[in-house]
């Protein structure tokens, strides 16, 4: 099973050093691969999107999944029925959402038509920045209800003498939420962090169903420039180099919350 | 007095609580139940500007979907893939998970790193490979290719999750069982499988969930024989408008199954979700 993965992976390293196309043997050319991608504006383009992305959506997705998980905690009433509404978008397949969310925002979609009888005219895959906030809309739309339901499970889970104790001593609801709840909940939002960092980095299904990338260039994520370099150029050796420069990114942003969580699984067993 | 103002800040909370719970289900909701009305509208209602909200329900985008198009063929291979990727990482999951569960906890990071690894690096790195030595064995567009990527993607995570599951079962049941005179496996197949019941049906779900949903793999794995369905409904015309109909009869054709058998044991999903994370 590892040989599955871990084979593949060393090819790709190695395939990055080839000129390597369909139907053609492969041939050395060394660091050539990595120096037409790092010249390449497409590239650089498609990382700052990506890197704008994460930087804009998961800090408000995580904000969003919390203030409703912190809500569902204290109601009772109905409190099954939102949950479970809640799940929808989670269990949908990506690309039925993505296509439910598109067709709202298309010239003749809904949500564009509403906007337009307020005086506000967008025409959302034509322009740049109004196609960008749309994947980021989505990514937030589509991210929400998971982070929401594993703070609300945590906040379930929590034991409930400290914060009785924080009651007695007259803490107030934000004291208890920010001393109390926020430490207890930590090692979730850890893991929180890391799974929506990678599921931002590697976003590809939105963008290749909503705006392919467009206008322009503007909306290719990483993901999508070497789907593209691929299999339209055709250029698989230069895709690899373009994975393996996308792999050390994302190891370098989870390096901190990968020590995080070796710290506190092995290291608290001492 | 005190109290009254308490009672009704608390009323005060309440009513927030509600109208922000209620603003976010219509924004959950609502995308796909206008997907839905498009998919039972005629085509000139569809995309009327302003939206005809009284109309006559069809079938029609439903019957060229299904009959027209074959949509049948994309429903069996997802089925396929999905159920085969299901059944193998559930079987070794448990094995390999009920063996690590009686490990340290040094091996639970390292598989949950292992998890990470697979299940988080960009699908793209293991693909270009898998995709260039499919093409020259002639596995290439086949459903067992997809199975066999998908499982070895989700391999790792559903151990992880067995394994945290076996491990609040307490060693001493299995060693009371062997006392009693079955073997090792026996003790593992009847006793302790069955206690599982539960760990194992959330991390079906989830590698349900995985191997339904799936896009890129299936994208760049499949040319037409084992298209999946969100492939396939990502190939429909997405400018022409006779099209839009026929799509959004297929986005609700994709979903229902899925809602309808997650809703049903949400109960698992929602253990599942806490489970990993808080204890490791």
């Amino acid at each position: 099973m590892t040989a599955l993965m871990v084979v593949p992976l060393f090819t790709t390293v190695y395939l990055s050093f080839f000129n390597f196309n369909f139907g053609e043997t492969p041939r050395f050319i060394g660091l050539l691969n990595y120096t037409r991608i790092l010249e390449d504006s497409r590239f650089w383009s498609a990382m700052s999107f990506t890197l704008f992305y994460m930087a804009v959506s998961i800090p408000i997705q995580i904000l969003l999944g919390f203030g409703l998980a912190l809500i569902l905690n204290e109601i009772t009433a109905l409190k099954r029925f939102f949950i479970s509404l809640y799940l929808v978008p989670y269990i949908v397949t990506p690309v039925v959402g993505t296509l439910a969310i598109s067709w709202l925002f298309k010239d003749r979609g809904f949500i564009t038509w509403l906007l337009s009888l307020m005086g506000v005219n967008i025409q959302w895959y034509a322009d740049a920045t109004a196609a960008r906030g749309l994947l980021i809309g989505y990514g937030i739309w589509g991210a929400v209800p998971f982070i929401m339901l594993m703070l609300y499970a945590g906040l379930q889970a929590m034991p409930t003498d400290p914060l009785e104790a924080a009651i007695v001593d007259g803490a107030t609801w934000w004291q208890r939420v920010r001393f109390v709840m926020i430490p207890y909940l930590r090692p979730i939002f850890i893991f929180i962090g890391m799974v929506n960092i990678m599921d931002a980095y590697r976003l590809f299904d939105s963008v290749a169903v909503m705006t392919q990338g467009g206008p322009g260039n503007a909306t290719a994520t990483i993901m999508y420039y070497t789907y593209s370099v691929a299999f339209q150029e055709q250029l698989l050796g230069r895709a690899s180099a373009s994975i393996v420069l996308a792999v050390l990114v994302i190891v370098t942003l989870l390096y901190p919350f990968l020590r995080q969580t070796y710290v506190d699984i092995v290291g608290s067993r001492k | 007095m005190k109290s009254h103002s308490r009672t009704s800040s608390r009323a005060l909370f309440l009513a927030i609580a509600y109208a922000v719970l209620s603003v976010w289900t219509i924004l959950a909701i609502f995308p796909f139940f206008w997907t839905f009305l498009i998919s039972i509208k005629e085509v000139v209602d569809a995309f009327a500007l302003p939206p005809v909200w009284v109309f006559k329900p069809t079938l029609v985008a439903y019957q060229t979907l299904w009959i027209k198009e074959g949509f049948s063929k994309y429903l069996i291979n997802s089925a396929i893939v999905t159920f085969g990727t299901v059944v193998i990482s559930i079987t070794v999951g448990c094995f390999a998970g009920y063996g690590l569960a009686r490990y340290n906890r040094a091996a639970g990071f390292w598989i949950l790193f292992a998890a990470f690894v697979f299940r988080a690096l960009p699908r793209l790195t293991f693909l270009l490979p898998f995709y260039y030595l499919a093409r020259l064995t002639g596995l290439h567009d086949t459903q067992i290719l997809l199975i066999l990527v998908l499982v070895a993607i989700n391999q790792p995570f559903t151990i992880w999750m067995l394994r945290s599951f076996f491990q609040e079962i307490p060693d001493s049941l299995e060693e009371s069982a062997m006392v009693d005179g079955c073997s090792r496996f026996q003790a593992f197949w009847y006793v302790i499988v069955p206690i599982m019941g539960p760990g194992i049906v959330t991390a079906s779900i989830f590698s349900m969930l995985l191997a339904y949903n799936e896009f890129l793999i299936p994208l760049i794995l499949t040319a037409t024989n084992a298209v999946t369905m969100p492939v396939a409904i990502s190939q429909f015309g997405a400018e022409d408008l006779r099209y839009w109909s026929i799509s959004a009869a297929g986005a609700i054709s994709i979903a229902i199954p899925m809602v309808i058998i997650v809703l049903y044991l949400q109960k698992f999903l929602i253990k599942g979700l806490t489970a990993g994370a808080v204890k490791g």
